[in-house]
């Protein structure tokens, strides 16, 4: 597989064509490359891509751009939302959103340009299961008219059969051990409002000292609010938060959790040197010039050498490629033997069934148990 | 339900309000601006201005009595009249409120663009991009607190205060990161084309004649009774 000559003739018989590598092997550097104005890049962070207020005036701000006349781009604004199960939200501000969906409206940009080629940085990030089961089908929608697609994942699974794959040297990381202090949080009957939207109605969730409680769901339905209470970084309407031990959060986004520019003056900051120990080779780069991987392992090590008693991961590994996701399923059962209380937000089947004890699923608003086969099962959707 | 000031397009909302704006501002007159800001409460109420409203304006509590207050106290030290300063103070910065209110709560941000489209599309794009990066950086804050209060550094406010500078470096990198994203996506996404069409237009129609007129009408009528 070649990716010289793209979107002259190959893709017509080939479909979307993936960039498979590990962290670091260059995905991003090679899309950044290849984009153009008749090669539209959607980066891995959605945050990046969005110019407009409203959710249908951004998937429409390309085709006024290009041209298109005011009917069409109705009729391919709303029906891209619907391809990507956004049409209800269509005149909401796109910062409403969650992580997920933002991916979502991203996806529904790229559906309804017009451009001859489309690159995805990591379009599988971020997506619930449903709509990662259907990304293949809408990968195909935006190959149709010998329109060249081409995505990169850092994850084999999801690798098309028309895989470029690109090959790096691990990056060499010794982890240090997680602190040992011994945790728990209980939530009884929270509820949460952002306006006039409920995002959590009457949740209870108990998490002890040891445990690894995995939080699965679909894309808007509370996960991050919930996270973010369990750490008392959002306060309920109604219902406590009780913890026992010092509470941590990790973001979606790493970046938005470093404080420090370098991991050595991160390190200094949190009053952790053994989290510059471990990454000694690259305790002297500015952090946005490391690969996402050692991004994300560096702010959740940092986190799990701090000694914590409850930490909330919220997709720690949606964008670590298989060697990463096995050295944070690792962490995470390590820090959850030591006494720590993990709560794991996820979307990942690998690092669920490589990390957690237990399993609740986020849907409107509520939270349900949900045996470890069922949630493995939609997980793998 | 959306409140009939959703149909009412920015040219018309900012017409009206300039137009209270002046008058109230021009006649420093207490009893004027009381039955303005009266109209304005009403108004804001029939067009659905949400009951969150007055929760967010919750916080401004300490301007809204500190303001007049301040106003009163040196107006009575140079032997003015403290109470009549007070009550125009007050009604002022609460019609400020409420017509911002008005605007925040019944307009969407894309439409104040479509409008500026007549006076140039470079501009109207402008606008908004200044305020997605406003959102982008309000939100990123929150963000970055939230990765400092993680982390445990920061317990109490003067934590939060003392710490400042260190949210604002992270913010300032945020910001050029978002810059440099935001030229990147730009080019890509085909900014400044000759050939560009609108998907919709932002018309006045019914609703700003009768909200623009009904505004004037009522100005008129409360400055002639207030004159009388």
């Amino acid at each position: 597989m070649s990716l010289t000559g793209l979107g002259s003739r190959g893709p017509c018989e080939e479909g979307p064509i993936a960039v498979f590598g590990p962290n670091g092997s260059g995905k991003t550097a090679l899309l950044r490359q290849m984009a153009s104005r008749r090669a539209l890049l959607v980066p891995e962070n959605p945050d990046d891509f969005f110019v407009r207020f409203t959710v249908a005036d951004e998937v429409a701000y390309m085709l006024e751009e290009e041209g298109v006349a005011p009917q069409e781009i109705r009729a391919r604004v709303f029906g891209a939302l619907r391809t990507v199960g956004l049409s209800d939200r269509a005149w909401d501000p796109v910062h409403s959103l969650s992580g997920g969906q933002k991916r979502r409206l991203a996806l529904a940009v790229a559906l309804a340009a017009g451009t001859p080629r489309v690159l995805l940085d990591m379009p599988y990030m971020d997506l619930d299961p449903e709509i990662r089961g259907q990304l293949r089908g809408i990968l195909g929608a935006m190959a149709e008219g010998c329109r060249a697609v081409v995505y990169t994942t850092p994850k084999r699974r999801y690798a098309a059969r028309n895989a470029v794959t690109l090959r790096a040297s691990p990056d060499q990381v010794e982890l240090p051990e997680p602190g040992t202090v011994e945790g728990e949080v209980k939530a009884r009957d929270i509820a949460v409002t952002y306006g006039s939207r409920n995002v959590l109605v009457g949740v209870d969730l108990e998490v002890g000292s040891g445990e690894v409680v995995c939080v699965v769901g679909p894309n808007g339905s509370g996960k991050t609010t919930l996270g973010k209470a369990l750490a008392g970084l959002v306060k309920p309407r109604r219902g406590t938060v009780v913890s026992r031990g010092p509470r941590a959060y990790v973001p979606q986004t790493p970046d938005l959790a470093f404080i420090g520019a370098t991991i050595r003056e991160e390190a200094k900051v949190l009053g952790v040197p053994r989290l510059a120990q471990a990454f000694e080779r690259y305790a002297d780069t500015p952090i946005y010039a490391l690969n996402r991987g050692l991004r994300r392992l560096a702010a959740v090590t940092a986190i799990m050498a701090s000694g914590l008693g409850v930490v909330v991961l919220d997709e720690p590994t949606n964008d670590l490629d298989d060697h990463y996701t096995s050295l944070m399923a690792g962490l995470i059962r390590e820090a959850a033997g030591r006494g720590t209380a993990m709560v794991v937000i996820t979307h990942d089947p690998d690092l669920a069934a490589g990390a957690c004890s237990r399993f609740v699923r986020a849907e409107g608003g509520t939270l349900t148990d949900v045996a470890a086969s069922d949630a493995l099962r939609y997980l793998s959707l | 339900m959306r409140g009939f000031l959703f149909g009412v397009t920015p040219v018309g909302k900012l017409a009206a309000l300039m137009g209270i704006a002046v008058t109230t501002t021009a006649a420093r007159d207490v009893h004027l601006s009381a039955l303005v800001l009266l109209y304005v409460v009403a108004v804001d109420a029939v067009g659905g201005v949400p009951r969150r409203a007055v929760r967010d304006a919750a916080p401004l509590t300490p301007l809204l009595v500190g303001l007049p207050t301040t106003n009163a106290l040196v107006a009575w030290l140079r032997g003015g009249e403290p109470l009549a300063l007070f009550a125009y103070t007050l009604v002022m910065l609460t019609l400020l409120v409420s017509l911002s209110a008005m605007v925040a709560y019944t307009t969407n941000p894309d439409d104040v663009v479509y409008s500026l489209y007549r006076v140039s599309p470079t501009f109207a794009l402008m606008v908004g991009l200044a305020y997605n990066t406003l959102f982008y950086l309000l939100y990123r804050a929150r963000d970055v607190v939230d990765a400092y209060r993680a982390r445990g550094l920061v317990r109490r406010r003067t934590d939060y205060l003392r710490r400042l500078h260190l949210v604002a470096v992270s913010l300032l990198r945020l910001g050029a990161l978002r810059a440099e994203a935001l030229a990147f996506v730009l080019e890509v996404r085909g900014f400044n084309s000759p050939h560009r069409t609108y998907w919709r237009e932002v018309r006045a129609g019914k609703a700003d004649a009768l909200f623009v007129g009904a505004t004037m009408a009522y100005l008129a009528a409360a400055a002639l009774a207030v004159g009388a």
